[in-house]
């Protein structure tokens, strides 16, 4: 008996082994199915991340090639549904862009989505992709920032003066104005010290005896402003004789010392985008550009210290005569009157009261009693965009630094 | 006497039985874990070279992105297209293949990276079309836009 309990107890044993090997059997091979798994699911993981990275270079030769060829139709749209969840506020606009994905032969489902922020940043966008492989369960995204030409750096900050010119300029009453230059804090009227800039600067004087050089004379019957309107401020204009502005090719000489390499078309969509969005004056962040094509009297109060406007009349809102500003109308920021180079269309002009920068590419006859001109140092911040120093503002580019993957 | 003689050797047959029908036992168990444990080896192996082979390859798109000059023969990538390399890391020798190809955009174009070698414990000739053969490929673009652009002086 003892023997034969000895043989089932071997046998009790082995068999409890031999369990034993099949349960780490068992583990060992679910170890290899999991290693397995793991680096085929690499392989997934990084073939959709290049896809994406593939859709993002893809996006950015299509945004490319579409800025070259129409650049003010790639923000004609806005898409809320496109906008990530960090970039839902109201100055978001959104869209997403189509690509033909035949060259993908993985079967990836392919989004971008290309967002800006038309207040901060409208030359900025964000272009974000994602491949993702319903099969395998993998995804891959990938974003960058790319600059955009939807607008320029600005031009130098050399023409502090409430008002610029390109023109002579008069009160219709002498004394009934109110220009407020520059003071020892870079404020306008201000009540802290005397006026030390200039009130009015103009790009062209008539020189009237023909000789070359701007006389005080010359000076004084072509800027006839009442030193009372002027407050102390200086008049500035051109030591010698510069050609005068021609109707016919209406040179942007005003333009481009305020708005730099920014275009007026550029300005004009960035304002309608701006209108895209629903953004004026009550929201936040509030309405900063103003395309105006309309002839009727301004008369909304736009702009604060913190955020200032540009308000744009173009050349159509000042077909016949510029839109007038009412006089209880105040404006933050810069106004630009596009009379190309034609007086007769700024006659009679009401400015409101300005706190900033008016220009005007043209003279300013007649101009209306009570406009007041004050200078704010930063009227410029509406149309001041973060761009690198001497960038070619004319190509796409790529942001530095902004490369992010799984994001 | 008689009766003690005749039951003695019973048990201790029966127990000889039992012990070879064990030994048995035991050594098909062991000879199952010996080949799950060659299995399993050979397994890891083959996954630590897929995991090697898909860093190579992109490393490699990475540099290619970056600058092809500086990872690749970028003579024969720029004038045919196509570069061939050779790394041998840990005893595996992995072939990659770097392809650039044209797309519909002017400013875009295709680029393929493909990574093969000998898998652990495979004595046969490479075949890229064998399932068990060793390739990993990684196919993405390159768009030439450029990070930044000087502004030509006036």
């Amino acid at each position: 008996m003892k023997a034969l309990a000895r043989g089932a107890i071997t046998l009790l044993m082995v068999t409890l082994l031999v369990l034993l090997a099949s349960m780490v059997g068992l583990f060992t091979a679910r170890s290899i199915l999991s290693e397995r798994l793991g680096a085929n699911n690499g392989v997934w993981a990084a073939q959709a991340q290049q896809t994406a990275e593939a859709a993002l270079e893809t996006a950015l030769a299509q945004i490319e090639q579409n800025f070259s060829a129409v650049p003010n139709t790639f923000w004609s749209t806005h898409d809320p549904q496109q906008c990530l969840s960090a970039n839902s506020g109201i100055e978001w606009q959104c869209r997403s862009l189509l690509l033909d994905a035949g060259w993908d032969t993985q079967g990836h489902t392919l989004l971008v989505r290309v967002m800006r922020d038309v207040v901060r940043a409208p030359h900025v966008a964000l272009v974000h992709a994602q491949a993702k492989h319903a099969g395998n369960h993998s995804l891959g995204q990938v974003q960058q920032s790319v600059y955009l030409p939807t607008a320029g750096p600005i031009g130098a900050a050399n023409k502090a003066a409430p008002l610029l010119t390109q023109g002579c300029v008069n009160e219709a009453v002498a004394g009934s104005t109110r220009f407020c230059a520059p003071d020892a804090n870079q404020a306008g009227c201000s009540g802290t010290g005397q006026a030390i800039g200039t009130a009015i600067q103009t790009l062209y004087v008539p020189d009237l005896d023909g000789n070359g050089v701007i006389s005080t004379a010359e000076q004084k019957a072509c800027l006839k402003v009442n030193a009372g309107s002027l407050q102390g401020g200086a008049l500035v204009t051109p030591p010698t004789a510069t050609p005068a502005p021609k109707p016919a090719a209406c040179d942007s000489a005003v333009w481009n010392a305020l708005f730099g390499q920014t275009t007026p078309a550029q300005i004009q969509a960035i304002s309608q985008a701006q209108a895209l969005k629903g953004l004026n004056n009550q929201t936040q962040p509030a309405r900063t550009v103003y395309w105006v094509d309309s002839p009727s009297e301004w008369s909304q109060s736009v702009g604060t210290s913190s955020s200032p406007v540009v308000l744009v009349f173009s050349a159509a809102a000042c077909a016949s005569q510029c839109p007038r500003i009412s006089p209880s109308t105040q404006i933050v920021g810069t106004v630009f009157l596009d009379t190309q180079c034609q007086e007769s269309r700024a006659g009679l002009w009401h400015s409101g009261s300005v706190s900033g920068q008016v220009a005007v590419p043209s003279g300013l006859p007649n101009l209306q009693a009570g406009s007041q001109f004050l200078w704010f140092a930063n009227h410029r911040l509406a149309f001041d965009w973060p761009w690198p120093v001497n960038i070619d503002a004319t190509r796409v580019q790529r942001v530095r630094g902004s490369w992010k993957s799984g994001g | 006497m008689s009766q003690r003689l005749s039951l003695a050797p019973r048990p201790q047959g029966f127990t000889l039985i039992e012990a070879l029908v064990a030994a048995a036992l035991l050594g098909l168990g062991m000879m199952g874990a010996i080949s799950l444990t060659m299995h399993s080896l050979q397994a890891v192996g083959s996954s630590q070279q897929q995991s090697t082979a898909l860093t190579l390859a992109q490393n490699t798109i990475d540099c290619l992105r970056s600058g092809p000059a500086l990872c690749t023969d970028s003579s024969a990538l720029a004038s045919t297209g196509q570069a061939q390399e050779t790394q041998t890391l840990s005893g595996t020798a992995y072939k990659i293949n770097s392809e650039l190809s044209s797309t519909d955009m002017a400013h875009l174009q295709g680029l393929q990276v493909t990574i093969k070698w000998q898998p652990t414990g495979s004595t046969t000739p490479h075949n890229p079309m064998s399932p068990s053969s060793g390739q990993v490929t990684l196919r993405t673009r390159l768009a030439s836009v450029p990070l930044f652009v000087q502004a030509a002086m006036p």
